[in-house]
């Protein structure tokens, strides 16, 4: 499937920052 | 007879740029914050904002149940993140985030200023003496050291108190503004090194970028070439940060970081195209 080629930095930044989310949330962040 | 006005928009190099800028000056800021008093309240040390030390304490965490000094499981969220955006989308990160590779095209940029270049057109291969590349005998060969590198850090992880990188890291030596002699000469031979060749550390040195290349073959989201309309023109190949020639027979290769200069280059429409699958 073509994607519009504007898409793309959204794609890529909403997956990472989703991942880093959900890992922060699920846990993953400095302890304190 | 009104005047029609197009709406101009950004093109993909510059909301490339000014992610990556974005991302530079939240790097310096962190480097600023872990200078100043306090530091206990940032969430670690500076090296705990960097998904190199998820590689680096990977196997300690999963064998010892503990990560190495001065990284902790933010490391881990991070590289997370730029494992999903490998898995979607291969070295994007590389291309797109990492403040290191940002770095590089800017001193490669004023590489090839200082070596002649007065104005640079895109899609025509510069004058300039410098950036430059190595001979293609040794570069190929050159390329697998980052994958010997990130063998060694998983390795050499093993038995460390602090990270394998720690004292030779460049993000340290350039973001942390806390210099050792060691990390002097790191950033000087950084800064060197990215003016004589295009991101020298990505193609030979980084070992977040073997371990993103494997991604490049199954990554569902790339670039992909039309054959048939391509006329070899060479103009992508001479906007290629990463010096993948020739690139239509390239597509997959794990050297690409999917900086799409290729796709942004190409003066023919549909002959180089963003697909998903």
């Amino acid at each position: 499937m073509k994607i519009n080629k504007r898409k793309y930095p959204w794609i890529i930044l909403t997956v990472f920052v989703s991942a880093v989310t959900i890992a922060v949330i699920l846990g993953l962040r400095p302890m304190h | 007879m009104a005047k029609q006005q197009k709406k101009k928009h950004l093109s993909l190099t510059q909301i490339r740029h000014i992610i990556q800028n974005i991302i530079v000056v939240g790097t310096v800021l962190i480097g600023i914050r872990h200078i100043m008093p306090g530091k206990e309240s940032t969430g670690g040390s500076f090296d705990a904002f960097c998904p190199v030390g998820g590689i680096e304490s990977f196997l300690p965490y999963v064998l010892h149940g503990h990560t190495l000094k001065t990284t902790n499981l933010l490391n881990f969220a991070l590289l997370i993140g730029v494992l999903a955006m490998a898995v979607v989308s291969g070295r994007s990160f590389c291309g797109w985030m990492c403040p290191l590779g940002t770095l590089q095209d800017m001193f490669a940029g004023w590489a090839r200023r200082l070596s002649g270049e007065k104005k640079h057109v895109r899609g025509k291969r510069s004058k300039a003496r410098f950036p430059t590349t190595l001979p293609p005998k040794i570069d190929p060969w050159a390329r697998k050291l980052k994958y010997v590198i990130l063998a060694t850090i998983l390795l050499g992880s093993l038995s460390a108190v602090y990270p394998p990188l720690h004292a030779i890291c460049p993000a340290r030596a350039v973001f942390s503004f806390q210099l050792t002699p060691l990390l002097a000469s790191v950033l000087l031979t950084f800064v060197v090194t990215s003016m004589l060749v295009k991101r020298f550390w990505c193609k030979y040195l980084c070992p977040l970028g073997a371990a993103l290349a494997l991604f490049n073959k199954i990554a569902p989201l790339r670039v992909k070439i039309d054959q048939t309309r391509c006329p070899s023109c060479g103009r992508c190949d001479a906007e290629c940060p990463m010096d993948i020639t020739p690139i239509p027979e390239n597509m997959r290769s794990t050297e690409c970081i999917q900086c799409l200069e290729c796709l942004e280059t190409c003066a023919l429409p549909d002959t180089i195209d963003l697909w998903l699958g």
